[in-house]
């Protein structure tokens, strides 16, 4: 494969393996983070880097500059969480995890659309927008991802193909932060029995954006070890 | 509580849309709620912001649900067409009734993906 791989979120967990997957396929990997450490990041890994806050216009505008105008795909994986039960959630933690999550990916699919002719986006969603106990932001987000995705998928088609990719519980800073017992329980739940990887979601979505998936668009693949079914 | 799918001009409308939703939804936590969703979005067919709000709502439904809340969604037909509306939105609200479903009256959806 050939061509540029914008990958926001591309200075975490997820985002990194999927960064460093894609460049082992033969993409040139632009990471895309709000984070000051993508670009150390991104050195480390000889790629390039944006730093750029997507919710806004001026990022989504440098993201597209960067891109440059053959990008084979886009990989929307920025996002944020602020859980809580749906009683004291504030305007502020419903509305910003909606805007990150969820319009920012949209806007800067829409935004790329010119240069994603004959490529492909994946959107990662998540098993949670199924329905998750205090995440009603993220998995309203989520779900509404999900909705995007099969509308962009139809609207797009037969140019430029759209897809999601809905994890489950996966092995990043946030889950191994978890007390053991917690975590345990939440494995205890996964079919597969164990907690998924990085690199898990990363081999999907290389799957995806390749030729290999070319008649594959508008699905949602959950890499969630059967939860999503058990 | 009945609450419609609102319009959207655009993707950057749905974050206000979503969030009256969820407001007006938390407000009377004892009180059954229906979602009534367009069917066309829901299938995706509409336009990439109305789909993208219409799945957000599901979302809630479901959220919502697994919080103890009573809330259920049901899709209509854009024509209008009556597929008995007003006997579902009264069945899906009924205290200590179904919770997280959804339900579609048109047809339209059959022999595609489900949400």
């Amino acid at each position: 494969m050939s061509g540029v791989a914008v990958v926001t979120g591309g200075a975490g967990a997820i985002g990194t393996a999927i960064a460093q997957r894609l460049a082992r396929d033969g993409l040139s990997v632009l990471l895309v983070d709000l984070s000051e450490h993508v670009e150390e990041r991104a050195q480390e890994l000889g790629m390039s880097a944006c730093r750029a806050d997507i919710t806004t216009d001026a990022g989504l505008e440098a993201v597209a500059d960067a891109a440059g105008d053959d990008v084979h795909c886009l990989v929307n994986n920025a996002g944020i969480n602020r859980d809580g039960r749906a009683a004291k959630l504030t305007p502020d933690d419903f509305s910003s995890v909606i805007r990150v999550d969820l319009v920012a990916p949209a806007l800067l699919a829409e935004r790329l659309r010119p240069a994603l002719s004959g490529g492909s986006v994946v959107n990662i969603a998540s098993r949670a927008a199924l329905g998750n106990f205090g995440q009603a932001n993220y998995v309203a987000a989520k779900s509404g991802l999900i909705g995007l995705t099969r509308s962009l998928a139809l609207q797009w088609a037969p140019d430029v193909r759209v897809n999601a990719v809905a994890p489950g519980l996966i092995e990043t800073p946030m889950t191994g932060s978890m007390p053991p017992d917690v975590l345990a329980k939440l494995v205890a739940r996964v079919p597969s029995g164990r907690i998924g990887t990085p690199e898990d979601v990363a081999d999907t979505v290389a799957h995806l954006v390749s030729p290999a998936a070319s008649y594959v668009t508008g699905q949602v693949l959950f890499v969630c070890g059967g939860r999503s079914i058990g | 509580m009945v609450l419609r799918q609102p319009e959207v001009a655009d993707v950057a409308a749905v974050e206000h849309a979503l969030l009256e939703a969820f407001q007006s939804l938390v407000a009377e936590p004892e009180r059954p709620s229906v979602v009534v969703l367009r069917e066309l979005d829901v299938a995706a067919q509409g336009t990439p912001a109305a789909a993208a709000l219409a799945h957000g709502l599901l979302g809630l439904v479901r959220a919502l649900t697994i919080e103890g809340f009573t809330v259920n969604a049901l899709t209509v037909a854009e024509d209008g067409a009556d597929d008995g509306e007003a006997a579902w939105i009264d069945r899906l609200s009924e205290p200590r009734g179904l919770s997280g479903q959804l339900v579609r009256l048109p047809s339209s959806g059959v022999g595609r993906i489900s949400p």
